[in-house]
């Protein structure tokens, strides 16, 4: 598990790359760097599902949001589940993401993170 | 906490408190003026209205960064630009600094609008006489007007107009060559060298030529005259001793011998007589160009094993003793090639008179050669060329590997015009 400013991540037991985006975190655009090098090195150079919670976090500037959407999402992640809050807002957050960043892997918004690591597990390699 | 009189109702099921309502529309009225950094406040509810504001934050944002892109990726192509154009000025400027030649920028009617003379002594006049105004105001007349003729040529291709003339720079008259194109719009851009110097050079090397040519005749007419006069006797001479001694002989064996012997002194005084007409064709000098040529063909033919034919056509009783030699010499050079080199019996030499200069051809079928291949030009096509530029003529060698050779000569009249004289054709 390793901390960063903004998040914390790890690679669990069922072989997901899991990052949560701590409490009311303002993510910059080097935070959001932070965070993605941090994630792709939780892979051990295998492509694998990724789940990102972004359920207590401030949104993202463009600048972050298009760095996460990047080439590097697609060349270390099979898929994403994005785990947002179950209200307008967070549903809004999650909808706006997928619309304007358009990541290029198999991407869903989950409320239930439960839910959200089932799906992912189908998606391992 | 807001007093429930405040609350607004925007839509059934949602009630905003109002100070969150204004500070939303007062903040979307700053985005609206043109803030873009500014984002409309969220509350901790995550409420329907935070959804909104998260919307249009989000556009906003996206407005905002696009732009930044777009003006970063604008910067830096400026950027580029800049650089690519300072890389051309140094590098244009190096370039100019390094040439010696004179440029000119000019219009397509004359007027001169740019200049670069890294040795200004070399302007015909100071700069602010010649910019601004056109050829005719700074030019003598006499060059003025073919220069006009040069700028309009060169006004309508993309082929370099190659223009020559003289000019007095410094109290001493200098030669130019200027090379003029088309720089686009209505601009011509004239790159004047100083060729002074290279032409002096030319002359220098055409007159050496032409003297070492010169010389050259005179030792073999000499040497012509010593094998006629001198030997040849002496051979004819020793012929008619033989030929006495022969008859006062009483051996019939003796008799044969000397008679054998006499046979040889004939020959060896023939071989002498061809060898004395082939260093100087005194037939040249006796009955003209046509029958000289006439002659070496049948000769060539004859000793050479070849079939030359010949033709002629208006070719004046008396030409130029120098352009006769040299037209001579040429189609001697030029047989003597063909059975050399072309590995073909046949051949073909004309000569011809026209309004303003004399042509020669000789061409063959044979197997050619690479003309551009240095290893192929001996002293003979060296000669010939030598020949030609001393009388200010011009000589084409058209040849290939595998489709035979034809050289061209054509020597200017002078300022007598030779007269005209009927055609035919001879086989030799």
């Amino acid at each position: 598990m390793v901390d960063t400013k903004t998040a914390v991540i790890h690679l669990n037991e069922d072989g997901l790359v899991i990052v949560r985006i701590r409490d009311g975190a303002y993510q910059s655009l080097e935070d959001a760097k932070t965070n993605l090098m941090t994630a792709v090195a939780a892979t051990a150079g295998s492509r694998r599902p990724l789940l990102v919670d972004i359920r207590t976090a401030q949104p993202l500037d463009a600048d972050a949001r298009h760095h996460y959407s990047g080439r590097t999402l697609v060349d270390s992640f099979l898929a994403l589940a994005l785990l947002v809050a179950g209200n307008p807002f967070g549903r809004m957050m999650g909808n706006v993401y997928l619309r304007i960043a358009r990541p290029g892997v198999s991407t869903r918004l989950f409320t239930d993170e439960r839910r959200a690591l089932e799906w992912l597990i189908q998606h391992r390699a | 906490m807001a007093d429930p009189a405040s609350r607004v109702t925007p839509r059934a099921g949602f009630t905003f408190d109002s100070d969150r309502v204004t500070a939303f529309l007062r903040t979307l009225e700053s985005m609206a003026a043109g803030q873009l950094d500014e984002r409309l406040p969220i509350s901790p509810s995550g409420d329907a209205l935070d959804a909104i504001a998260h919307a249009i934050n989000v556009l906003v944002g996206e407005l905002s960064w696009t732009g930044a892109r777009a003006k970063k990726a604008q910067e830096e192509k400026e950027a580029q630009l800049r650089a690519a154009v300072a890389s051309a000025e140094v590098r244009n400027g190096a370039i100019l600094r390094a040439i010696p030649d004179l440029m000119f920028v000019m219009l397509r009617d004359g007027t001169y609008v740019d200049y670069h003379a890294r040795d200004p002594k070399l302007l015909f006049v100071p700069p602010s006489a010649f910019i601004g105004k056109k050829v005719g105001e700074v030019l003598p007349p006499a060059l003025a007007e073919p220069l006009m003729e040069a700028l309009e040529r060169a006004s309508q291709t993309d082929d370099p107009i190659v223009f020559e003339y003289d000019l007095p720079i410094g109290g001493e008259a200098r030669t130019f060559e200027a090379r003029i194109v088309h720089a686009g719009a209505d601009r011509l851009l004239s790159i004047v060298r100083d060729v002074t110097e290279s032409r002096r050079a030319s002359e220098l090397n055409r007159d050496l030529a032409r003297r070492l040519i010169a010389r050259q005749e005179v030792e073999r007419q000499r040497i012509a005259r010593e094998l006629h006069d001198d030997i040849s006797q002496r051979i004819a001479l020793l012929n008619i001793e033989i030929d006495i001694i022969a008859g006062q002989v009483l051996s019939e064996e003796s008799r044969a011998r000397l008679h054998a012997l006499g046979t040889k002194a004939q020959e060896l005084g023939s071989d002498v007589h061809h060898m004395s007409y082939a260093l100087h064709p005194s037939w040249l000098e006796t009955l003209g160009l046509v029958a000289a040529l006439q002659a070496l063909c049948r000769d060539a033919s004859k000793q050479r094993n070849l079939h030359v034919t010949f033709t002629h056509r208006s070719i004046p009783s008396s030409v130029d003793p120098h352009v006769s030699l040299c037209l001579y010499r040429i189609a001697q050079e030029a047989l003597h090639n063909v059975a050399r080199h072309s590995q073909t019996r046949e051949a073909h030499v004309s000569v011809a008179c026209n309004a303003d200069h004399i042509a020669l051809q000789i061409a063959d079928s044979g197997v050619g050669f690479n003309p551009s291949d240095r290893r192929s030009a001996g002293l003979g096509l060296a000669s010939m060329r030598e020949r030609v530029a001393v009388l200010k003529g011009q000589l084409a060698i058209n040849a290939a590997p595998g489709a035979g050779t034809q050289i061209a000569v054509q020597i200017p009249f002078g300022s007598e015009h030779p007269r005209s004289a009927p055609s035919s054709v001879v086989s030799a």
